[in-house]
């Protein structure tokens, strides 16, 4: 019994982590329809520039490890809309295949560049918070493991309600239902889709710099984590806001209590298989109450 | 006419060229680059023709590749008799996940695909006593026995892949000029059009997945017994999928030659970078991947198109300037 419960929590956590990576996809397919396969590209670089940061001494000294996350969102959140002005808006006009195929070779190029820049290597920095654990009943939890957890769920409740209640919310609302009609009423989708962008890219940063404390940071490190959030966002439904986390958390239990009670080797196979039931049987995702055409 | 004569040409060029190869090295490049054709070549009938991205044809080749050799080493099928086994369980398998994925377009294909992909590694992974695992299957050669696929010379294998891509890419052109493709190409552009001509968009599709699959599990065979190793990372990771399909876009998803060029293009970048930053160094993913993007900006139709667009051009300014000066 306190076998599964520690496999369950253990999938919560790293479940947190994917639901950030998903958000940030999810957002991007939401407001502008797209799939974004470098964003685990994105939080590799986020990563890297985490680790970057946590080399400076003083500002650790006085805000703890976790001041690294500031700068990192920032920076990647500027890169993000970078990214939408010089990449995507050019490549919206040749549709989603265009897309996604840009998205790829992007994903490969940076993978690259940063194996050319940091050579390929794991790199783990121990933190004052590497390997640090508390005991609760029994069940242990990493404390940067439940720091990423707690951020993804309060991150989570802080984009539903703004989506809902906030001006900045209800613009992206309309853009996202009706670019043209948002058009007619004043508001400029460019600028919602290059703001949707950065915030989308930022969150990568913040999954990443969050990452970073207990996990090796590599340049392929990305590629483990966007496949499963794509996953978790279909899983959920697509564009459903609250639906990365569910989708996140739903596939880290899966992953890890098949890796404790079948086989580490089916571990990822199971999620998988849980995605593709979902996708043949309901299309439009366990969260999504309308049948929507796929 | 005067195309396809130039491309048997240029095909009957490259194969008298690579025969009269004596470093081991390139007839590796030369040989490797034949198979990526191939793969590109049967990838496009699906994903050029129909439109449909596939992120998982390296299951396909896996299938091809284990069924064949697994057959052979531990019950002994000759591997003649394998790869049709192998192709047919290929072209099961290609309907199945047709049926299954029949509803779903775009991104939701793709990702479909590339599920099925995975779990089909880990499937490998995991029956060790089967398939050696994530260790991988080396093929144990006997008596270079041609009927085994079993060749002294590494240059037979090269026109083994020769003669494959001459074949797949035969097949493909005769698609381009069949109904079959007329109709994947109409279901391509636009599902509700050709749905509203009267066309049966299901089994078109499903027809063109099982053919391409069946393409592609035979280079995987061949690829197999070349490489005399199975690596199941390679042979079914995402990696090699992507490749795949990046080959044929990079080339140019409307052309018959497309994936065979964007198959050069790959090689050529991939060889020259590795000589240049080692194989780790990531330069030939980098040079690649950013080939990819400004391809998906510049010109989304690929290199031929670009190819074409700039001879038009020096066409016409010289026109202009042959003008200018009479």
């Amino acid at each position: 019994m306190m076998f599964a419960i520690q496999a369950i929590v253990d999938g919560l956590l790293i479940g947190g982590v994917y639901a950030l990576v998903a958000m940030g996809l999810n957002l991007m397919f939401g407001v502008m329809g797209i799939v974004n396969f470098a964003q685990g590209e994105f939080l590799m670089i986020g990563m890297y520039i985490a680790l970057g940061f946590a080399g400076i001494a003083v500002p650790a000294a006085l805000l703890g490890v976790y001041w690294v996350v500031i700068p990192t969102v920032v920076i990647m959140a500027i890169v993000g809309m970078v990214f939408f002005v010089v990449m995507l808006d050019r490549a919206a006009r040749f549709g989603e295949s265009g897309q996604i195929l840009l998205t790829i070779g992007l994903s490969i190029c940076l993978q690259g560049a940063a194996q050319v820049v940091e050579g390929s290597g794991n790199k783990l920095l121990r933190t004052p918070v590497y390997g640090e654990a508390i005991k609760i009943a029994g069940v242990i939890i990493g404390v940067p493991q439940l720091v990423a957890f707690c951020v993804a769920i309060a991150i989570t409740l802080v984009m539903a309600w703004s989506v809902r209640y906030t001006f900045w919310g209800k613009t992206v609302r309309a853009v996202s239902d009706d670019t043209e009609a948002a058009l007619a009423l004043g508001i400029n989708p460019k600028y919602v889709f290059i703001i949707a962008t950065g915030v989308a890219i930022g969150l990568a940063g913040l999954a990443g710099g969050l990452l970073m404390p207990f996990h090796f940071t590599q340049p392929t490190v990305g590629q483990q984590f966007v496949v499963v959030a794509f996953l978790a966002i279909v899983i959920a439904g697509l564009g459903n806001v609250s639906g990365a986390v569910v989708g996140g958390l739903l596939l880290g239990v899966v992953q890890s209590v098949t890796a404790v009670y079948l086989s580490l080797d089916f571990s990822t196979a199971a999620m998988y298989v849980i995605f593709l039931l979902v996708l043949f049987l309901r299309p439009q995702g366990l969260l999504t109450r309308t049948a929507r055409t796929v | 006419m005067k195309r396809s004569l130039l491309m048997v040409g240029l095909w009957a060029a490259a194969l008298i060229i690579g025969l009269l190869l004596q470093d081991a090295y390139y007839i590796g490049i030369a040989t490797v680059t034949a198979f990526l054709a191939v793969w590109g070549q049967s990838w496009n009938i699906i994903g050029g023709l129909g439109g449909e991205l596939s992120l998982g044809h390296s299951a396909f080749i896996a299938v091809g590749a284990y069924i064949t050799v697994v057959l052979f080493q531990d019950y002994g099928v000759p591997p003649l008799l394998g790869t049709l086994i192998a192709v047919g369980v290929a072209v099961v398998f290609a309907a199945f996940i047709g049926v299954a994925t029949l509803r779903l377009r775009g991104p939701y294909f793709a990702l479909a695909t590339l599920s099925i992909a995975a779990v089909l590694l880990s499937i490998i992974v995991h029956f060790k006593s089967v398939t050696g695992g994530a260790n991988g299957l080396s093929l144990v050669f006997g008596t270079s026995d041609p009927a085994h696929f079993e060749f002294e010379n590494p240059k037979s294998y090269y026109a083994i892949a020769m003669v494959l891509l001459l074949l797949v890419t035969a097949i493909t052109a005769w698609i381009y000029r069949s109904k079959l493709g007329l109709y994947l190409r109409a279901s391509g552009a636009s599902e509700a059009a050709a749905a509203a001509a009267g066309i049966r968009i299901a089994g078109v599709r499903i027809l063109a997945l099982c053919i391409s699959a069946a393409l592609t599990a035979l280079g995987g065979v061949f690829y197999v017994f070349y490489a005399g190793f199975a690596d199941p990372n390679y042979l079914s990771g995402l990696n090699l999928s992507i490749d795949i399909a990046l080959i044929a876009v990079v080339g140019g998803r409307n052309y018959l030659a497309g994936p065979i060029v964007g198959a050069i293009f790959f090689q050529v970048v991939d060889s020259t970078a590795n000589a240049y930053a080692g194989s780790y160094g990531g330069l030939n993913i980098f040079i690649f991947g950013l080939v990819v993007v400004l391809v998906v900006l510049v010109e989304p139709r690929g290199l031929l198109a670009l190819g074409e667009r700039s001879a038009r051009l020096v066409r016409r300014r010289a026109t202009r300037t042959s003008l200018e000066s009479a």
